[in-house]
């Protein structure tokens, strides 16, 4: 395995929803995310009558506090929906994410993966 | 105020003098153009409009030749019709075709179709290619009111072949790809089965360009493989410099890479249309994403530095009169076989 997945699921609460999109961003536990640097987007397809899935593929690793690789990190998102020619944007979530991964990193550990 | 439309009323792009229609809800005996030159340059003129009929009103503009663009007003009495609060623009010597325009649907925000026909007409943009990223929402606006010619949006593995195939039967002209919100790489394999459905029909394939999946590394060997179908670099990278010339590189390199021009500054766009010719550059905007004053908010929204309507008049002014022609809407007409099309 080289990437962690997580799921995040959306459901459109109204019939005019143009478009939803995903934007992420991933800190050393309690650190924010400067979104201008690190900021990922990724649409948010219908897989069912108003339900949306995404699955991110996250590194294994990425530094911690300190540089030194970390399988433990947190993911900051938020959902960006467009709605009537609008984007409205829902709040912003943060979670921890433990990879569970204790190999030594490479290099290709700490990029999104494919 | 519900804006109008304003418009050439026939007559050669060429010709000195040239009658303008308004079509809009003012209307009286006052009714009166109120214009300037090459974005509101001194001095600000007037003149009467007559009244053809209900809702149609025209004015002779004289001394065009010396121009590029006109701004204008429409007033009566009191009453303006000024597209807003955004003016309207016409360009004198071609009509310009937005290569690069989204369209979200018939809502009345930022990226619904009157906001864009607003943006639209502030610019002088008579037409354009529009994609969203769901198909679907496209089907539900008309988008003949604003010249719109869709492209048809492709998420390898969740669009199906069948509806592809069928949107290019009607209507769509050519294939929109976004690797970096779609979640792969520009020369996915399972790209393959959409574009030789576009070679099949001839129609070119629009790809966001920018760092990561969308490098124009990553979309030149999409080219590669499908040497008969144009590939248009969308911005040209959307990212530092130093990707924007790579992509140059690649479009001198590769014959089928057009690049398109959303966010660039103009000196950019000179350079790119000095290193590989006018032939394969077409200017777009990615309006109307910044709401009905996309091409000229404040603060300036193309780097930071400046608008597209300010942006626009500087390229004009530095090139001949066919170069701009052609950057301007020829080359995407060509491309998206749109030559000869009822509202191309």
């Amino acid at each position: 395995m080289t990437c962690h997945r997580v799921v995040k699921w959306f459901r459109d609460y109204a019939d005019d929803i143009e478009a939803v999109n995903i934007h992420y961003a991933l800190t050393a536990v309690s650190e924010k995310p400067d979104w201008d640097r690190v900021r990922a987007t990724r649409y948010m397809p219908l897989i069912g009558k108003s339900i949306r899935m995404k699955e991110l593929r996250l590194p294994l690793f990425i530094p911690d506090g300190q540089g030194r690789p970390s399988n433990r990190y947190a993911l900051h998102y938020y959902f960006e929906v467009c709605q009537g020619g609008d984007r409205q944007y829902s709040p912003l979530y943060s979670e921890e994410v433990v990879t569970g991964s204790s190999d030594e990193p490479g290099n290709e550990a700490r990029q999104p993966c494919r | 105020m519900h804006p109008g439309r304003i418009s050439w009323l026939g007559g050669a792009a060429s010709s000195s003098q040239r009658w303008l229609a308004y079509r809009g809800s003012l209307q009286g005996a006052d009714l009166r153009l109120h214009y300037g030159f090459d974005g509101w340059q001194e001095p600000i003129q007037e003149v009467r409009m007559e009244t053809v009929e209900p809702g149609l009103a025209v004015a002779e503009i004289d001394h065009l030749e010396d121009h590029m663009a006109l701004d204008c007003v429409v007033g009566c009495g009191d009453e303006w019709d000024n597209n807003g609060g955004f003016d309207y623009r016409l360009w004198i010597g071609f009509d310009a075709l937005d290569a690069h325009l989204h369209v979200s649907g018939g809502g009345a925000g930022a990226m619904g179709i009157r906001s864009l026909g607003m943006a639209m007409a502030s610019a002088g943009i008579v037409a354009g290619i529009s994609s969203w990223i769901d198909n679907r929402a496209l089907d539900r606006v008309d988008l003949s009111v604003s010249r719109l010619f869709p492209l048809v949006w492709v998420r390898p593995g969740d669009t199906s072949l069948i509806e592809v195939k069928k949107r290019l039967a009607n209507g769509a002209v050519g294939l929109k790809l976004h690797p970096t919100v779609d979640d792969y790489r520009a020369d996915d394999p399972r790209l393959d089965p959409y574009l030789e459905a576009a070679a099949r029909i001839g129609c070119p394939v629009a790809c966001h360009s920018a760092p990561g999946d969308a490098d124009p590394d990553h979309i030149r060997r999409l080219a590669e493989r499908f040497p008969e179908i144009p590939v248009i670099l969308y911005h040209t990278y959307l990212g530092p410099e130093e990707g924007r010339l790579r992509a140059l590189e690649h479009a001198l390199e590769q014959p089928n890479l057009y690049l398109e021009t959303s966010w660039c500054r103009w000196q950019m766009v000179r350079r790119l249309i000095d290193g590989v010719g006018g032939e394969r550059i077409m200017f777009g905007s990615d309006a109307s994403v910044d709401g009905p004053a996309h091409y000229h908010r404040q603060p300036p929204n193309v780097e930071g530095f400046e608008t597209y309507n300010d942006g626009l008049l500087a390229l004009v002014r530095s090139l001949d009169s066919e170069t701009a022609r052609k950057i301007m809407g020829d080359n995407a007409r060509r491309l998206f076989h749109l030559n000869g099309n009822s509202h191309g």
